[in-house]
């Protein structure tokens, strides 16, 4: 048996299918024993290959919206809320965190049905120390957030605030550099990331322990 | 580790989160979406190189994983099941933009630009233990989408050729064809890149 | 009689005093016994949690409440345990307070939701969920687990965390990792500093964004990484033995940094907006 005959039966001997007379080729011929060699390897690396990455937030935005035109779900109170019944549980908490759009929907909604009359008289959280301006300024969603915190919990209400301003001025910082650049990934990068903690921050908001 | 990843969520098991998510509930299925959405996206980004079309794929995938949920009886493994869907839908998608670039009628004859005639004589030196995942991602990307489809879903996926051919229309001997050309090309990109490397030193 | 009188008087405010302090300070313990793969979950608003793994099966919660405007709830529903602090009136300050001390077995999984901290977890084997809004977070010696942190200013550190897969993500704490490794570390934070020291899994995926913040990341010479780091208006220094793969890009070579060392065999992602990104060798 030739080089070119051994190699025309590639396919059948890496897969462990070859004739003795192609094993004995293959055992002689270093040329033909680096080339199964090599391919076999490239076979057993890419079994080891593991799956690198997540979809960006965007993909679970999009089936929520999807799946909510179809009206096929609703957003439901419990989702955030601590659970204590049998059965129930916090699961997806952190697969959340990148749903930005839907959360901050589900969040907005959910303050309005959690805390009847929250709104105009806003506890110890008003507009004018909240919203501010600049980078870190707060559109009403925020403010109508961190007054139910303030109800709710006073004693944090201030790290809310500090981290509501911190998140929205990164969201402004990677928003500039974006519309200077539109093509910059790397702004794009930070601005995701940066909706992502926006969005953690409602979660944990909404999710906390308050009873 | 392997107990960690059947968990929807501590004290949820898999099997839970799929009896709940067939009854509707929208919690149950985003746990699933959370335990499955690395593998379902690496499988489409994979197969189609793409990074915008992998993410429509995706949510294109669990769309008709929430729809068709109900019909999941537990024959096969759930994670087979919906990768078998998410694999239907990229190949659909891929009908839909037209053939792959390399045909999948080829014969098992060895081409002059893809065969293995050119390795005839001549002794280079072997790949074994130079690999690294990297290198080895890009070199998949770069392959053709035919090659690189059948290379995905067999050897990265593990799908069997008759398996392929079914999915993909094509005789068990033209995926098999297809993954050795594969296999060849990628050979060679990885020869190209170690050679490259050496240069640089 | 008079001395006597006063002698009394003492007794009584002694006995008083220790009355109060006993009603004050409440010991409660509560067992549960746990299957494999049981989970628990703590919720507490005010107060210190400290969870350690042991052998057995027993979940032994120790709580040690401060005043009488709070309790101790505690539930077992098939394999899962729920405990957490209600309040019965409005409780502020020492008041509001609960101390946590838990065993459990080291396979339970384990979520805990302490907004005030702080939160200890230790020799676990099982996930570990973690959530406090200032709360200060320590993990350590933990291995095969989904270890899964978030704050919005309390600093959070992971200490000899095997096996990994890791997300870790605060607004304002700072995050501090050290001989932490796995499949999957992905760190975020908008103001807070990012501190790696330690190995790299083999065919890792390293993760670490910050706006604001800096980045340190000390590695062994051994570590085999392809390395991207970028700061879009910071500074990359960069002081480990890489073998830079872009070095001509001009215009933001100073902010950026490309390279691989030994095999590559992990990806080693850093991003900063605007801090400074600091690449070492150990």
């Amino acid at each position: 048996m030739n080089c070119a005959e051994f190699q025309k039966s590639l396919p059948e001997i890496i897969d462990g299918a070859g004739t003795a007379e192609q094993d004995a080729h293959g055992q002689t011929c270093p040329v033909c024993s680096d080339l199964v060699r090599d391919l076999r390897y490239i076979a057993e690396q890419a079994k080891l290959l593991m799956p690198m990455h997540d979809p960006s937030p965007r993909v679970w935005a999009g089936i929520q919206t999807s799946l909510a035109q179809e009206g096929l779900v609703r957003p439901s109170v419990g989702r955030f809320q601590p659970t204590v019944i049998p059965g129930g549980n916090r699961f997806g908490t952190y697969a959340r965190w990148g749903a930005v759009a839907a959360l901050a929907i589900v969040a907005f909604w959910l303050i309005g049905t959690r805390t009847p009359g929250a709104g105009p008289e806003q506890p110890s959280t008003t507009a004018s120390d909240t919203a501010g301006s600049g980078a870190g300024a707060m559109d009403a969603n925020d403010q109508k957030l961190l007054a139910v915190v303030s109800q709710q919990a006073p004693e944090r209400a201030e790290v809310y605030k500090r981290s509501m301003r911190d998140v929205n001025s990164y969201i402004a910082d990677a928003r500039k550099s974006l519309d200077q650049d539109p093509s910059d990934d790397e702004a794009r990068e930070h601005l995701l990331q940066a909706y992502d903690q926006k969005a953690m921050l409602y979660d944990m908001a909404t999710s906390g322990p308050r009873e | 580790m392997t107990q960690a990843k059947k968990l929807v969520a501590p004290g949820l098991s898999e099997a839970e989160a799929i009896q709940r998510a067939q009854r509707g509930d929208a919690e149950a299925f985003e746990g699933l979406y959370g335990l499955h959405k690395r593998r379902v996206y690496s499988l489409c980004l994979r197969m189609t190189g793409n990074t915008a079309e992998a993410e429509d794929l995706t949510q294109e995938a669990f769309l008709q994983l929430y729809r068709k949920i109900a019909t999941f009886r537990g024959e096969s493994a759930f994670s087979t099941w919906l990768h078998r869907l998410a694999v239907n839908v990229v190949l659909m998608h891929l009908r839909k933009k037209g053939l792959p670039e390399v045909s999948l009628e080829e014969t098992l004859e060895p081409q002059q630009e893809d065969g293995p005639k050119k390795d005839i004589g001549a002794r280079d030196n072997v790949l074994a233990g130079s690999i690294d995942r990297v290198n080895l991602e890009r070199a998949i990307e770069s392959l053709p989408p035919g090659y690189r489809i059948i290379f995905v879903l067999h050897d990265i996926e593990g799908y069997e050729h008759n398996e392929i051919a079914e999915m993909m229309g094509c005789s068990i001997g033209n995926s098999k064809s297809q993954l050795h050309k594969a296999r060849m090309k990628l050979r060679d990109l990885l020869k190209l890149s170690k050679a490259e490397k050496a240069a640089r030193h | 009689m008079g001395r006597m009188n006063n002698a009394l008087r003492t007794a009584a405010f002694m006995f008083l005093i220790a009355g109060v302090a006993f009603a004050a300070d409440n010991r409660k313990e509560l067992k549960y016994n746990l299957a494999a793969g049981g989970s628990l979950t703590i919720v507490n608003e005010n107060g210190p949690v400290s969870v350690k793994g042991g052998p057995g099966r027993q979940v032994t919660v120790v709580a040690t409440t401060h005043s009488d405007k709070v309790e101790v709830d505690g539930n077992q529903y098939g394999n899962r345990v729920d405990v957490r602090t209600r309040a019965l009136q409005k409780a502020s300050g020492n008041d509001g307070r609960v101390d946590y001390e838990i065993t459990v077995p080291q396979d339970t999984s384990i979520t805990v939701r302490a907004a005030g901290g702080p939160i200890t977890v230790e020799k676990m084997r099982g996930d570990v969920m973690l959530e406090g809004d200032s709360a200060q977070v320590e993990v350590r010696d933990v291995a095969n687990a989904h270890v899964h942190v978030r704050t919005l200013a309390g600093t959070i550190t992971l200490r000899s965390v095997e096996n990994g897969h890791i997300e870790v993500s605060s607004v304002n704490g700072d995050i501090r990792l050290s001989n932490v490794n796995g499949q999957k570390l992905s760190v975020n934070t908008t103001k807070g500093n990012i501190v790696y020291d330690g190995a790299v899994a083999q065919n890792g995926d390293y993760d670490f964004i910050t706006n604001s913040g800096n980045i340190d990341v000390t590695l062994p010479a051994s570590a085999s990484v392809y390395l991207s780091a970028r700061s879009v208006s910071g500074s990359v220094e960069n002081g480990f033995p890489l073998q830079q793969t872009q070095p001509s890009v001009a215009p933001s070579s100073a902010r950026t940094l490309v390279g691989t060392s030994n095999t590559a065999g992990s990806a080693v992602n850093l991003r900063s907006f605007s801090g400074k990104i600091r690449v070492k060798k150990q």
